[in-house]
């Protein structure tokens, strides 16, 4: 009986410590965050720009680039008088 | 008395050779004066002259050479009070002259020709386009040229006229060669009231080296005819008589031009045209 509850809690011993994650890894876990939070940053901060150089890329078209509206006028129908001989 | 013999033979002598070298000498004469051509009918010649100033001849003999012959041919030798002849040159046009004929001598008139004046391309334009629309022949040289329809110091010059009937803008077809008396009336709206020719503009003609279509009063000539196909011939018969054929070579819908030929015939009334 004794061997058996020194033999369980060996066994539990190295599946606790068999479990910890490992420090390296936690401090590469920390970065990745890191590195993903700066990027999410960096994606709204061009999503602000992005929409600001739209609006003025429109605001140029509007200023320097208005469309003409061309009216092809339409010919007009023919009007021949009677033919008539001569 | 050997004298008298002597003086007597050379008398003779003299005689005699006065009426040798006389006898030798030609006959003196000359062409006949004041030869002219006119339509004796819309298809036949009539061919006038007077006598030579040189005396009267023996006879007179016409010639007549066609467009599609090398030579002259003898058509009648008439007699010395005879000044006119009818020629029909059976559709045909050509030159004339009229010989007078002093024995075996002939003097020839100068030559006078029915064959058509060409006229090469001329590019006129719709009513309502950038080129002048008016078309009219010289009667003194028959040649044509194009002339403006926007101003009445033309009215006496030009003979038909392109149109659409339409007014501007835009050049659509069809296209109509017109009288230029229509053109005040026109809807294209640029033809200053006048005394503009009045005109007649034949049908289509499919053959456009047979005599034009003969003159019916209100039933072979129009005020305008409609060009529906290129290349077209129309007739047209001009108020004081003289008869032109037209060709319109092709147009141009986007600028309103049009590529125009003719021939015209200088004697008035003569509706050959073979050319």
């Amino acid at each position: 009986m004794k061997k058996l509850l020194i033999a369980t809690i060996l066994v539990a011993i190295v599946f606790i410590i068999g479990c910890q994650a490992p420090q390296d890894v936690k401090s590469q876990l920390d970065k990745q965050n890191a590195q993903i939070q700066a990027l999410e940053k960096n994606i709204q901060e061009h999503a602000v720009k992005f929409e600001q150089l739209k609006m003025d890329y429109e605001k140029h078209m509007a200023d320097f680039h208005k469309k003409t509206t061309t009216t092809i006028p339409k010919p007009t129908q023919p009007t021949p008088p009677p033919r008539v001989g001569r | 008395m050997k004298k008298l013999y002597i003086l007597g033979a050379l008398l003779l002598i003299a005689a005699a050779g006065i009426t040798l070298f006389t006898g030798c000498e030609e006959i003196a004469g000359g062409k006949p004066t004041s030869f002219t051509i006119e339509a004796a009918s819309d298809t036949t010649v009539k061919l006038t002259w007077a006598v030579p100033t040189e005396g009267t001849p023996d006879k007179y003999v016409v010639y007549f050479k066609a467009l599609s012959s090398a030579s002259f041919t003898n058509v009648i030798e008439l007699g010395n009070t005879v000044f006119t002849y009818t020629h029909d040159p059976s559709g045909s046009t050509g030159a004339y002259y009229v010989a007078a004929k002093f024995g075996s001598t002939e003097y020839n008139a100068d030559e006078k020709s029915t064959i058509p004046i060409s006229t090469a391309a001329i590019t006129v334009g719709e009513l309502n386009s950038a080129e002048l629309s008016g078309y009219g022949w010289d009667v003194s040289t028959g040649t044509g040229a194009k002339y403006s329809m926007t101003t009445t110091a033309n009215v006496t010059k030009v003979d038909f006229y392109v149109t659409n009937f339409a007014a501007p803008p835009g050049f659509a077809t069809p296209y109509n060669i017109a009288s230029p008396n229509e053109g005040p009336t026109d809807a294209g709206g640029v033809v200053p009231a006048g005394s503009w020719r009045v005109n007649g503009i034949s049908n289509s003609i499919t053959d456009p080296q047979i005599p034009l279509p003969k003159y019916i009063s209100g039933t072979t000539y129009f005020n305008f005819t409609q060009i529906s196909s290129y290349p077209t011939y129309v007739a047209v018969k001009t108020t004081d008589g003289y008869y032109g054929l037209v060709k319109v070579d092709g147009l141009n819908t986007t600028t309103g031009a049009v590529q125009t030929s003719s021939w015209f015939q200088l004697i008035e009334g003569l509706r050959l045209i073979k050319h």
